[in-house]
C-alpha cells in the first residue's frame, strides 16, 4: 500500500486529482460545479459544508457511482473510469437496510469479492483474514453479530474494516460522526489513525468543525463549488466561514489560537481548538 | 392413533400415480421459490413477484390459444414472464418513474391482457381458473421434468452467483464501487424471479404465488442472522408447508393451492408470535415482567 512516510503532508506522491468536475444526479444536475483539488498519498482531508453542499454527490462520483459530465477524476495518475486501483466508499447511515441478514464477518467478506473472483465461495483461509481485520478495527468479538445489533460507532468500524479488506489506498467516509457520541467518535479517529499508517489516504465529509480543525491535515470546504481547500489554519477564516455556514459559526482569535462555535444542526454546541 | 395408522394416512394418497406427481412438484416448488424468495423478501420486492407473477398470464393464454390446455404453456409463460422482468427493469433504470407505479401499469396492463386472449375461447372458465388457482393434480410427466430442470437451473444460478447477488441486493455502492455489472445482475434475479415462478405456476397458480415467494422467507428471517442460512430455513419451511398442504388438501377435500398457502401462512402466523428473541409475545410477556412503561420495554 501506498506511501512510505505514510505521514500528513506527505507529498512525494499525489493521490487524487479532480480538475473542474461537474456532477450532479437527476433534478440535481450540477450538485458540485468547476470542482478542482489535489490530494497527496496518505493525507487526510476533511470536506465541510452544509447540507445539500455537493459532499455526497462529489464522493459519488468519485469512486463512480454517479456519472460526471465534465472534468476529470484521476486516481494515482490514472482515470478513475479504468483505474484499477480501489476506491472504498463508506455510505451514510440511512443508505443502509440495517435490519438486512448479514453478520459482521459477511459484510467484512463483501470487500474480499473481487478477491475471490467469479463462481467461488469463500474459503478458510478468506473467513481468517476477515477475522484479522476485524480485531484490527477492535470488532472481533462482535464478528457473528447481525449488523443491527451494533452500536453506530461499531457499525462504522465495521464498513471501514470492510474497506481494509477491499485493501484499497483511498478512502471516501460520508459522514461517519453523525448521531454518533463523542467515545464513538474517538474510536472510528482511532481506526483511521491506523489508515493513515498504513498509507491509506482519506476523504471524509463531517458537520464536526472541531474535528476537523484538529485531525485532519487539509480542509475542502464545499458548497457547490470549493470555498477554499488547505490546511485548517488557512481554511478557518471568519469570511470563509460565513460564506459557507451563514452566522452559524463562530471564531475567536486570540494569539496563535482560534476557538470556534458552531450551532450546526447536527453538533450543536460543538467546541474546537486549532492552532 | 398409532404409529401404523400415521405410516397408512401419509402413504394411502401416495398410491396415486398424479398424487405423487403433485407432491414432488410442489415440494420442489415450495424449495426453489423459497430461496430466490429470500432475495424478494430482503430487497423488499413482494410487489414486483405478485405482479411478475400475473403478467404471464398472456403467455400462458397465447400458448393456449395455440394448443389448448396441452399447448406450450409453460413456454409461453416463460416467455411472457421473462418480457415482463426486463421491461419493468427498463422502465424502472432512471429516475423517470417509481418503481411501484410502473409494477402497478405493468402488472394490471398484462393481465388484462391475458384474460382478454383468454375469454376469446370459448368455455374458458376452468382452464382459466386453473392459470389462476393451479392445478397440481394434473402435473405431467413431461410438466415435472421442465420444473426439474428449470428449478435446478435456478439453484445452480443462485449457488454460483450467491456473494454477487448479495452484495447486489445489500449494498449496490459497493458493487459499483467493485466494478461489478450490477444492471445485468440486477436483470438476472429479475429472470430468476420469473423462471421461478412459471415453473411454479401449476402448483399454486398466478394468483397464490407471492405466498411461495414471500412467505417462508418472511418466516425464515424471523430466525437468522445471514441470508444463505435464511434461504436454507425458507427451503424446508416452503416444502413442508407444500407436504403437508398437498395432504390436507386430500383428506379435508380443499383446493391445493390454497392449502399449501394457508399452511405457510399458518407457520407464519406462529413464528411471528413465538420466534425466540423476536416473537411478539415475548415481547409482551417481557413488558407485562417489567411491570412499566410498555414503550420502553
Amino acid at each position: 500500500m501506498g506511501s512510505e512516510s505514510g505521514l500528513a503532508g506527505g507529498r512525494e506522491c499525489t493521490a487524487l486529482v479532480v480538475e473542474g468536475l461537474s456532477a450532479g444526479y437527476e433534478g440535481a444536475r450540477n450538485a458540485v460545479r468547476n470542482v478542482s483539488f489535489e490530494v497527496g498519498c496518505g493525507e487526510r482531508v476533511a470536506v465541510l459544508g452544509p447540507n445539500g453542499a455537493g459532499k455526497s454527490t462529489l464522493f459519488k462520483a468519485i469512486v463512480g457511482l454517479i456519472p460526471h459530465h465534465t472534468g476529470h477524476i484521476s486516481i494515482h495518475g490514472e482515470d478513475c473510469r479504468t483505474s484499477h486501483t480501489m476506491v472504498g466508499y463508506v455510505p451514510q447511515y440511512e443508505e443502509i437496510d440495517w435490519r438486512f441478514p448479514v453478520t459482521v464477518r459477511d459484510v467484512v467478506m463483501m470487500g474480499k469479492l473481487r478477491q475471490l473472483g467469479w463462481l467461488r465461495w469463500p474459503g478458510r483461509r478468506h473467513w481468517d483474514e476477515v477475522d484479522e481485520i476485524l480485531a484490527r478495527v477492535g470488532m472481533l468479538d462482535f464478528k457473528d453479530r447481525q449488523i443491527g445489533q451494533l452500536s453506530g460507532g461499531q457499525k462504522r468500524r465495521v464498513f471501514i474494516a470492510r474497506a481494509l479488506a477491499q485493501d484499497v489506498d483511498i478512502l471516501l467516509l460520508d459522514e461517519p460522526f453523525s448521531g454518533v457520541d463523542a467515545a464513538a467518535e474517538q474510536e472510528i479517529m482511532d481506526v483511521l489513525e491506523q489508515l493513515r499508517q498504513d498509507g491509506v489516504t482519506v476523504l471524509l465529509a463531517t458537520h464536526n468543525l472541531g474535528m476537523a480543525a484538529t485531525e485532519f491535515d487539509r480542509l475542502l470546504i464545499l458548497n457547490g463549488q470549493v470555498i477554499a481547500y488547505g490546511p485548517p489554519e488557512e481554511v478557518f477564516t471568519p469570511d470563509v466561514l460565513a460564506e459557507t455556514f451563514g452566522g452559524r459559526v463562530t471564531l475567536w482569535h486570540e494569539d496563535r489560537q482560534v476557538l470556534m462555535l458552531s450551532d450546526d444542526a447536527c453538533c450543536a454546541g460543538e467546541i474546537g481548538g486549532a492552532k | 392413533m398409532s404409529a401404523g395408522d400415521v405410516i397408512e394416512l401419509l402413504v394411502e394418497p401416495l398410491r396415486y400415480s398424479f398424487i405423487l406427481r403433485g407432491l414432488a412438484a410442489s415440494v420442489l416448488v415450495g424449495v426453489v421459490s423459497a430461496v430466490v424468495g429470500s432475495f424478494v423478501v430482503v430487497r423488499g420486492m413482494a410487489f414486483f413477484g405478485d405482479a411478475l407473477a400475473h403478467s404471464i398470464l398472456p403467455g400462458v393464454a397465447a400458448a393456449y390459444l395455440v394448443g389448448g390446455p396441452d399447448g406450450p404453456l409453460f413456454w409461453g409463460g416463460l416467455a411472457a414472464g421473462v418480457a415482463t422482468a426486463l421491461g419493468i427493469g427498463w422502465l424502472t433504470r432512471g429516475d423517470h418513474i417509481k418503481e411501484d407505479t410502473a409494477i402497478g401499469v405493468v402488472f394490471a396492463g398484462t393481465f388484462a391482457l391475458g384474460i382478454a386472449i383468454i375469454s376469446t375461447v370459448r368455455s374458458y372458465s376452468a382452464d382459466l381458473m386453473h392459470i389462476l388457482f393451479g392445478n397440481v393434480l394434473g402435473v405431467g410427466d413431461d410438466d415435472l421434468r421442465l420444473m426439474v430442470a428449470f428449478g435446478g437451473l435456478v439453484v445452480i444460478a443462485v449457488v454460483l452467483l450467491y456473494k454477487e447477488l448479495l452484495v447486489v441486493s445489500f449494498d449496490p455502492a459497493l458493487a459499483h464501487s467493485l466494478r461489478l455489472p450490477v444492471d445485468a445482475l440486477r436483470l438476472l434475479l429479475l429472470v430468476l424471479i420469473a423462471i421461478t415462478i412459471v415453473a411454479s405456476l401449476q402448483t399454486v397458480g398466478v394468483a397464490l404465488m407471492v405466498a411461495m415467494l414471500v412467505t417462508p422467507a418472511a418466516t425464515a428471517y424471523l430466525f437468522v442472522r445471514r441470508l444463505h442460512h435464511m434461504m436454507m430455513l425458507a427451503a424446508v419451511i416452503g416444502a413442508f408447508s407444500s407436504a403437508v398442504g398437498l395432504y390436507l388438501s386430500y383428506y379435508v377435500a380443499v383446493a391445493s393451492g390454497a392449502a399449501i398457502v394457508l399452511v405457510a401462512t399458518g407457520i407464519f402466523v406462529l413464528a411471528f408470535l413465538f420466534a425466540p428473541g423476536r416473537g411478539r409475545v415475548w415481547a409482551l410477556v417481557g413488558r407485562r415482567r417489567l411491570g412499566r412503561d410498555p414503550d420502553r420495554a
